[in-house]
């Protein structure tokens, strides 16, 4: 459903030297490399926010969602209407789209919090407004960047869970960059490890595991020692 | 609270000493503040108006200058802050206008509005336009061109355009910026028109009566009341512009 196949230079430096690949309806992909890579760059190349050289493809119509790492929420609106926010952006918005907004809020487990602003709400719950507002718009393609990065580990986890949970329901095709081994096991389908910069692709793993993973499990440690080994090399 | 109270009471005190003292050739505050009480209501017999009604002509000519002056300023301030290439255009235009002080204009604007039935009027309500309308632009300015890039980014990546960028957000980040350009713009305003009622026989007015006031013999009592007032208004006109900011910046 899209296809990728990029390289980027600025300012006559190699930042990405060529990376390409597919992704299927479906799949929960998780980019993992190390910090400089261009695994953000990558992300907002697909988004439309960054220039490149080379092609990306969208099978089929391209709504995407966005999670960000700061969550991007904006501060003079509730999470209700954040979340409302961009589909507001491109067409009136009508007491059905306030339902459906009030829906997904409690999908991500924030009833009671839809008139809250974001200074009001911890750090968690504004990544879940950040998250809810992503969903929304219904997207064909959702793109997550280091969405969980700044929270502790234990809220982080649950979110993994709760998003593994979310995408179970309709099998959106997601792409989620992380620097966490351990995050990219437990959540994907399919992770790809960047070299350094100037980056390509240093290998693919597919990660054959049932769900919910148990993430001390002998197997999720066997994945976790193949991402790695890629990290490595040079 | 408290140290507010003993700020005031220190400074009245010291007021006493000074003139008991022989310091200062003033009325002391109990003959100010009982003489003040007497002309909010009672007309003063010059030029037949109470403390009040001055007052109200005078916030009469700020609030329709300075409305006028945010009318256009806060549009123009968010189209400056948002789109560089009109920033570069209007400051340039700004910059020529802006180091004039708003009283030098008088002789010009009584020329410009000579023609009309009432050019003192007229020409102050000018002034205070002139005084209120350049920090209300600048502040808003300001607060636009300082709208969070990263927000901007987000709602691109979901698709949405130049208008609803610049209602949804770039407006919203400059709401503080237009309400502390309000509230700076009302207080040069009213700076501007007490003095500007100084210069000219304007028949009421604040700045007026303190100016007769003085021109009929150093009228101290009345002077100081004027002036009393004058801070007074100024004190209120602030404050109520900050009750509204926070009512309006809950979010913040």
């Amino acid at each position: 459903m899209l296809e990728i196949s990029v390289s980027k230079s600025f300012n006559g430096f190699e930042v990405i030297e060529e990376i390409s690949f597919r992704v299927k309806p479906g799949e929960f992909i998780c980019i993992v490399g190390e910090s400089g890579c261009g695994k953000t760059t990558l992300l907002r190349m697909i988004a439309g926010l960054e220039s490149y050289e080379g092609k990306i493809t969208f099978e089929g119509v391209r709504k995407i969602g966005f999670v960000f790492q700061d969550d991007r929420l904006l501060p003079w609106k509730t999470a209700l209407e954040n979340v409302l926010f961009p589909i507001k952006a491109v067409r009136k918005t009508d007491d059905r789209d306030i339902e459906h907004a009030k829906r997904i809020l409690r999908l991500v487990g924030l009833q009671g919090f839809e008139d809250r602003y974001p200074k009001e709400l911890s750090g968690g719950m504004r990544q879940r407004v950040g998250l809810a507002r992503a969903i929304a718009v219904q997207p064909d393609i959702l793109l997550m960047d280091e969405p969980f990065a700044s929270l502790d580990e234990l809220t982080r986890e649950r979110m993994q869970e709760e998003l593994i949970e979310l995408w179970g329901r309709d099998r959106k095709a997601v792409i989620f960059v992380t620097h966490s081994i351990d995050e990219a096991v437990f959540l994907a389908t399919r992770i790809i490890v960047l070299t350094p910069r100037p980056s390509k692709i240093a290998g693919e793993v597919e990660v054959d595991l049932e769900r919910p993973r148990d993430r001390t499990s002998e197997k999720f440690n066997f994945y976790k020692k193949q991402v790695l080994h890629f990290l490595r090399m040079k | 609270m408290r140290l507010k109270i003993l700020a005031i009471v220190t400074l009245i005190l010291f007021w006493y000493f000074a003139v008991l003292l022989g310091f200062l050739m003033l009325p002391l505050p109990h003959q100010v503040a009982e003489r003040f009480l007497i002309l909010l209501l009672t007309p003063e017999p010059v030029l037949g108006k109470n403390l009040l009604q001055h007052s109200i002509s005078s916030l009469i000519r700020v609030v329709s200058g300075s409305t006028v002056a945010f009318i256009i300023a806060v549009p123009l301030g968010i189209l400056m802050g948002w789109r560089a290439s009109i920033d570069t255009f209007l400051s340039t235009v700004v910059e020529v206008f802006r180091p004039i002080p708003p009283l030098a204009w008088i002789p010009l604007a009584y020329i410009l509005f000579a023609g009309f039935t009432n050019p003192v009027q007229l020409a102050q309500i000018f002034l205070v336009f002139l005084g209120a309308f350049f920090p209300c632009l600048l502040s808003t300015r300001e607060f636009a061109r300082a709208t969070d890039r990263n927000l901007i980014e987000m709602a691109r990546a979901f698709g949405a355009g130049d208008a609803s960028i610049l209602r949804e957000i770039v407006i919203p980040s400059s709401i503080p910026g237009i309400l502390s350009g309000i509230r700076i713009g009302l207080g040069i305003g009213w700076m501007t028109i007490v003095a500007a009622e100084m210069l000219a026989t304007s028949g009421s007015g604040v700045g007026y009566f303190v100016m007769v006031m003085y021109e009929v013999g150093g009228r101290l009592e009345e002077i100081i009341s004027g002036m009393a007032m004058i801070g007074l208004i100024g004190y209120l006109m602030n404050e109520i512009v900050l009750i509204a900011e926070r009512r309006l910046l809950r979010w913040r």
